[in-house]
């Protein structure tokens, strides 16, 4: 903050009636300024009568009538006749003045007969005459031929990057400016020369930025609606404009008058600049302003309106190339994009593994992006990463933070190239993680792609300190001054990624897309194989139903013509005959078993269940006793049956079964302990599973490996230790599948007696 | 009167072997009537006269060509002259629905056929004891 005792602004100043204060300085209402430039005068006339009500002071000097003999006088009082038929004219057409403009008239100014041109528009309200000086060298041959030639050679121009300076070029060789410069906004509305034509004398500026704030919103607005801005020389004072009294509008708005007054804040920014005469024409794409053809000259001049009318159509020209050539570059970059995607794409459908596909290929998620420091992928509990990325658990957690903040986008990708200042724990990776591009394969967010991007530490040179003073003059008030210091400033700016760009983010959405159609596919083929397998099985106890059954016979009749031949025959035969025969019984028994166990897993897998409260203890006797016999008729096995167990939900034949298998199984292996005592206990544990009591067999013996814990219940399968014990190897399958179709759990331990087997059934809802 | 006469339904020859073979070592067999369908079995008993009298007993196997022991066994069931006639059904099957199903159509016993031919003896001769005590009792029919 500093007093302002600046000659140049107080001077400018004066003539403004507003002041212009950092109380209404981002509404400084540029289109009310009610001052015209001095190179050309004004009347607005009232639409209903066509009488003057507006009129600038300076008409005397540019057509030879003093304001006061303007104002309140009709129109063709004032004009010749010449101009008013022609203004009759373009108020009878519906594309109004487009085409007349500018009209050319001859006006008498100090006894001497100037021609000059006349341009009209219209709003609802006024009409807009502006006059001012025409040039008598521009004729419509060398307009036409400049014109031509100017757009031919935009036309040329082939590669992207020179069309700038080629047009910038062309632009000076047209106007003769000291300086054109191509100024582009960033989305932030700060300026960058991108090129310029100019005096070989000048200091470059190409690769300047400016902020924002130098072209404010109103400004930009302003260009939306008339594209060439002409300021002929900053040192004249304006003329002010004069309001009837029988005038109802206030303040008239004068966004449509090209010789509008200009802000003291832009007219002090100019002559800070050193700049005494500026041209700027708009450049618009898709209605939005892109930059701006800047044209500097360094001493007074004026534009004839012709010539400005050309740089508009040629920033028009200029417009429609730069859509034809970006939108020729997005699908020059798509389509390279799509060939690596399209090979991803056949990646994984040649792998069949969607994981494998897009990380084993010769095209892969690393090389699907340039300028990338890693990329990883966690899919289906899977995860890889290619080169230098973050951790999982520093991935998992921005994926946790963008988990929250939900899919807002609904397109289930999120990136930023400033991660640290979203998820301030990234801080620690903006070396190689400065920037990130996630795509979500799953609603979840839980399965996901990731692309990282260093940091780019960017050098930003500033046309002077991009800030704005606050200047508080000597009566006090403070007002908002423009930058004085256009001397370089280069800032350094940390933490950033380079920019990850439209068809960088639409490519990674249509890898998602690849990757979400391979998965319907996918999921769609797994059904498909589920369903058969569940014929299959559906066929193959069917099928061992049948099996089973027709064994029976030929074993009957294998058992009963060998006992024939053993009673019948017996005594022709010796005794190896005998143990042949005894042997024949021997297979014949085991395999009876196998038939009989088949069928009860068969059994198992159909049908209904009938659940009902069963006790354990009683059923467990019952097996007990019919086993005893069998198992422990040499051993004295001490057998221990805890009382007052809770009563088991399930079906009845089936739990039997599964006692029945796992009983006998502890008698098949039990093994005495220490104390040379074989034991064989059954009870309930203390602690419940998942609300259910676990009920527990256990024998003294060995414990069982641990990596056979979970396949002793598949089927045909016997710990091949014991292999001289008898068994199937379907009896702990069968227990199994009695235990999953109670929707229940059973589980080998190594506590209490030494093996111990646990179930519970948790068979409510069925 | 009762002739001294078992039938059996049985498509199997070997099963019918084994139990010809196990009958005869009783002390006084009863003369055994094949049948190798259920059809046929059907026909002889619903056809018996004063000329060809009932068997003292039926057995039939459920799984046979045409007709099943259990279709026989209902229809004899349903017919007044054979109605009394006792019927053992005896299947490899030992699935519950299928014993069910013979109780609820009437048979008399369902036993499964043994794996070991001395368990068919035992039982054959069992079967022969307990029935003929049984026809006994009742008052003669026919």
């Amino acid at each position: 903050m500093h007093l302002s005792h600046d000659p140049v602004a107080e001077s400018i100043r004066k003539v403004y009636p507003y002041q212009v204060d950092l109380e209404n300085c981002d509404g400084e209402p540029l289109r009310h300024i009610q001052v015209v430039q001095a190179y050309a005068c004004l009347l607005a006339v009232d639409l209903e009568d066509l009488v003057v009500r507006h009129v600038s002071e300076n008409t005397l000097d540019i057509i030879g009538t003093p304001w006061k003999e303007i104002i309140d006088r009709p129109i063709q009082d004032v004009l010749n006749y010449e101009v008013t038929a022609q203004i009759s004219v373009g108020l009878s057409r519906d594309d109004g003045f487009e085409t007349l403009n500018p009209i050319q008239a001859f006006f008498t100014v100090n006894g001497e007969r100037l021609i000059k041109n006349v341009i009209v528009q219209r709003d609802e309200d006024c009409l807009y005459i502006e006059i001012e000086s025409a040039s008598e060298f521009i004729q419509a041959s060398r307009y036409q031929q400049l014109l031509s030639r100017a757009i031919s050679k935009i036309q040329r121009i082939k590669e992207y990057d020179n069309l700038f300076t080629e047009t910038a070029t062309v632009i000076r060789q047209v106007t003769g400016y000291d300086r054109v410069m191509v100024y582009k906004f960033d989305h932030q509305f700060n300026g960058e020369v991108i090129a310029e034509a100019r005096a070989e004398d000048l200091e470059p500026f190409e690769g300047l930025r400016y902020p924002h704030t130098d072209i404010p919103k109103q400004a930009r607005d302003l260009y939306l609606k008339n594209r060439v801005r002409l300021i002929t020389d900053g040192k004249i004072p304006p003329a002010r404009l004069h309001q009837s009294q029988q005038s109802d509008i206030n303040n008239l708005d004068l966004s449509m008058v090209l010789c509008r007054g200009v802000s003291p804040v832009h007219l002090e920014y100019l002559h800070y600049m050193g700049v005494n005469n500026s041209l700027s024409v708009a450049i618009v794409l898709d209605g939005k302003l892109w930059g701006l053809f800047a044209l500097h000259h360094y001493s007074p001049r004026f534009v004839d309106y012709s010539i400005r009318s050309m740089l508009a159509f040629i920033g028009q020209i200029f417009s429609g190339h730069l859509s034809l050539q970006s939108a020729n570059r997005y699908r020059q970059e798509t389509l390279t994009r799509n060939l690596a995607r399209l090979a991803i794409g056949e990646m994984i459908t040649k792998t069949r593994d969607l994981f494998d596909g897009l990380t084993k290929g010769s095209h892969n998620i690393m090389n699907m992006f340039p300028g990338i420091s890693g990329a990883a992928i966690y899919f289906e509990e899977r995860f890889e990463s290619f080169a230098s990325t973050p951790s999982l658990a520093d991935i998992q957690g921005l994926v946790g933070y963008i988990q929250k903040l939900g899919n807002p986008e609904s397109n289930l990708l999120f990136y930023s190239e400033n991660l640290s200042e979203q998820y301030p724990p990234f801080e620690d990776h903006c070396d190689d993680a400065a920037g990130g591009l996630i795509i979500f394969l799953n609603p979840e967010l839980t399965d996901w792609i990731a692309w990282f991007r260093p940091t780019v530490t960017q050098t930003v040179t500033w046309g002077g300190r991009p800030d704005k003073e606050v200047i508080t003059a000597e009566d006090g008030t403070r007002r908002l001054g423009p930058r004085r210091s256009f001397s370089k400033y280069v800032e350094t700016v940390d933490g950033c990624s380079a920019p990850w760009l439209k068809e960088e983010v639409d490519m990674a959405l249509s890898l998602r897309i690849t990757i979400q159609n391979s998965l319907m596919q996918r999921y769609t083929e797994v059904k498909q194989v589920n369903e058969q397998l569940k014929k299959a099985l559906q066929d193959l106890e069917t099928f061992s139903y049948t099996v089973s059954h027709d064994l029976r016979a030929p074993l009957r009749a294998i058992n009963g013509y060998t006992e024939i031949l053993a009673e019948d025959y017996g005594h022709q035969l010796d005794q190896d005959a005998h143990r042949i025969i005894a042997k024949i019984h021997g297979g014949v028994e085991q395999m009876n078993s196998f038939i009989t166990d088949i069928l009860e897993l068969s059994r198992v897998g159909s049908g209904g269940l009938e659940v009902e409260p069963l006790d354990v203890s009683t059923i467990a006797a019952e097996v007990i006793a019919e086993l005893r016999p069998v198992y422990a008729s040499t051993t004295d096995i001490g057998i221990e049956i805890k009382n007052k167990m809770p009563l088991v939900k399930g079906d009845k034949r089936m739990l039997r079964q599964l006692l029945l298998n796992l009983i006998s199984n502890a008698l098949k292996y039990i093994q005495p302990d220490e104390q040379d005592n074989y034991r064989l206990e059954i009870g309930v544990r203390k602690v419940k599973h998942k609300g259910q009591p676990v009920y527990y067999i256990s024998n003294t013996g060995p414990s069982i490996p641990e990596e056979y814990a979970r396949s002793i219940f598949e089927m045909f399968s016997r710990l091949s230790t014991q292999s001289d014990t008898e068994g199937t190897g379907v009896g702990l399958a069968i227990v199994e599948r009695i235990v999953n179709r109670h929707d229940g759990e059973v589980w080998v331990t190594d506590d209490k007696l030494g093996v111990t087997f646990n179930f519970y059934l948790d068979a409510q809802k069925n | 009167m009762y002739a001294n006469q078992i039938l059996l339904a049985e498509d199997d020859s070997t099963d019918a072997e084994f139990f010809q073979r196990a009958l005869q070592r009783l002390d006084s067999p009863p003369e055994l009537i094949w049948c190798k369908n259920g059809l046929d079995a059907l026909e002889g008993l619903l056809n018996a006269s004063a000329s060809s009298p009932l068997p003292r007993l039926a057995i039939l196997d459920i799984k046979m060509p045409g007709m099943s022991g259990l279709e026989v066994l209902e229809k004899l069931k349903a017919n007044e002259r054979t109605r009394n006639l006792p019927i053992i059904i005896m299947s490899s099957s030992d699935e519950p629905q299928d014993i069910a199903q013979a109780y609820d159509f009437g048979a008399n016993s369902y036993l499964v056929k043994p794996n070991r031919f001395q368990d068919l003896r035992e039982l054959v001769g069992s079967i022969n004891s307990f029935w003929i005590k049984t026809n006994r009792l009742r008052p003669m029919v026919g």
